[in-house]
């Protein structure tokens, strides 16, 4: 069988032009393979990113992967194209994605993103726009569905509970738009699971008792230990502004970073404090190499992509290492 | 009867947790959660239906205190404030709960006798995890 030669999307149409259950991939393996082929620039609105084994994935009008950093890309497969809001990977599950789309669920791969099948049997029909692989069990999955709350599998995307509604800020249920899982204890026999929203970046433990936004005053100065009576430098807070993605490698879990509309933040505290260190690029989408956690990796809607190999320290047009 | 049997069958579940608290406490515990907390948490701990979604006043419903909710991943000292003091007031920075401070109304070893009844009902796995949980945070109090 011969597939149309990404990144024509002329099966897509076809599929879409059939009304075949708005991109069916349940079909037989590998029928929405498309396949790798010669260097090309990803076109269309970039928006995910993720590291798989070292080897950065990029979803724009399609799944595209570099070897080297990002300075050449590879067409991987159609995938859902620009219905794709994330992707999560997992340092000990190499070769598995997870997908989380605006339009088609919940999608998996276990082939480093040649084929795409659903994995989200169970849950709500609404837009996904945020998944995560739990940091310290990579057979948690957490699933952020559009007006409605955070999902939860703990046996590899084979069913699904509701885990938590939405977070409070300021009064008013906020959709989460970035979703991390950070490997910190959170005091409470378990973990953490950051959320990036339209006002800064909320967070919840992972028994999932209650959202605190990191911005409140007194919740990270409990968890760092600090006195209330000497709050953490209000200029040293994130900005209580949208969240567009969120970054952390799982064997680092104080250091997050953050994407907002005045560019990319980091935390080296587990989100006590941040500081700014990239301006360039507003609001990116953002991954950090598990296996070099040093490496992160930026990019904007319109395909301009930065790299750091210092944490963040320094950035320029990806460079192989 | 029916209170007797039910006794009977906590403690017949919690072993370990019942050789440190004797079978009075457990019995005071459960009559004043009968009388303070049902109402809110339900007669069997269930909590309120749908309790992970929000209610229409943006507050969260009362969760359950069985091992379905997530009572028994806080510590003792964690539990104990938030039924003295209520959870805003332990939350703080105007965070909402309909969870009123139950200082007022009992005192601080009936509040304890309450946390032990629900502690009862766990499964000995839940209670050997919130006992790791309490002597860390133990441990991390100057």
């Amino acid at each position: 069988m011969t597939f149309a030669r990404f990144p024509a999307l002329s099966r897509r149409r076809l599929l879409t032009g059939l009304g075949a259950a708005a991109f069916s991939f349940g079909g037989p393996p590998g029928l929405l393979r498309a396949f790798a082929g010669t260097a090309a620039r990803p076109t269309g609105t970039v928006t995910a990113l993720a590291f798989d084994q070292g080897k950065l994935l990029l979803a724009a009008a399609g799944i595209w992967i570099s070897a080297d950093g990002g300075v050449n890309f590879l067409p991987r497969s159609e995938g859902p194209g620009a219905a794709v809001a994330a992707l999560a990977t997992h340092p000990d599950l190499p070769g598995v994605l997870y997908l989380a789309t605006t339009a088609n669920g919940l999608m998996r791969s276990l082939d480093a993103g040649l084929s795409w099948h659903p994995a989200g049997t169970g849950l709500p029909s609404s837009p996904m726009d945020a998944v995560a692989i739990a940091a310290q069990d990579p057979q948690t999955v957490y699933v952020a569905v559009r007006g409605d709350g955070l999902w939860q599998s703990k046996d590899g995307a084979k069913s699904w509970d509701f885990a938590m509604d939405r977070p409070l800020v300021d009064k008013v249920e906020v959709d989460v738009q970035a979703l991390a899982s950070v490997g910190s204890l959170s005091g409470m026999g378990g973990y953490w699971v950051y959320a990036g929203t339209a006002k800064g970046v909320s967070r919840v433990p992972d028994c999932f008792c209650r959202w605190s936004s990191l911005e409140s005053s007194g919740a990270m100065e409990v968890s760092t230990g600090a006195a209330k009576s000497a709050p953490i430098d209000p200029a040293l807070r994130l900005p209580h502004l949208s969240v567009a993605s969120l970054a952390v490698a799982p064997s680092v879990p104080e250091v997050q970073f953050a994407s907002l509309p005045s560019g990319v933040w980091k935390t080296e505290d587990t989100g006590a404090t941040w500081r700014l260190v990239n301006k360039v690029l507003a609001s990116p989408i953002l991954a950090v190499d598990p296996l070099e956690p040093n490496h992160v990796v930026a990019a904007d809607a319109g395909g301009a992509i930065l790299s750091s190999r210092d944490g963040g320290a320094t950035w320029a047009a990806p460079s192989a290492a | 009867m029916r209170a007797l049997i039910t006794i009977a069958v906590v403690l017949a579940a919690a072993p370990a947790f019942a050789d440190d608290i004797s079978t009075a406490t457990i019995q005071l515990g459960q009559q004043l959660y009968a009388t303070n907390c049902a109402a809110c948490h339900c007669t069997n701990l269930q909590g309120q239906p749908d309790w992970k979604h929000r209610l229409a006043n943006g507050r969260m419903p009362a969760p359950p205190h069985d091992v379905t909710g997530h009572t028994w991943h806080h510590s003792d000292r964690d539990l104990f404030n938030l039924t003295k003091l209520g959870v805003a007031a332990v939350v703080g920075d105007g965070y909402e709960s309909d969870m009123s401070a139950f200082g007022g109304k009992l005192s601080d070893d009936e509040i304890k006798a309450v946390l032990d009844y629900i502690k009862s009902t766990w499964p000995a796995r839940a209670q050997q995890s919130q006992a790791k949980i309490t002597a860390a945070d133990e441990a991390s109090q100057p």
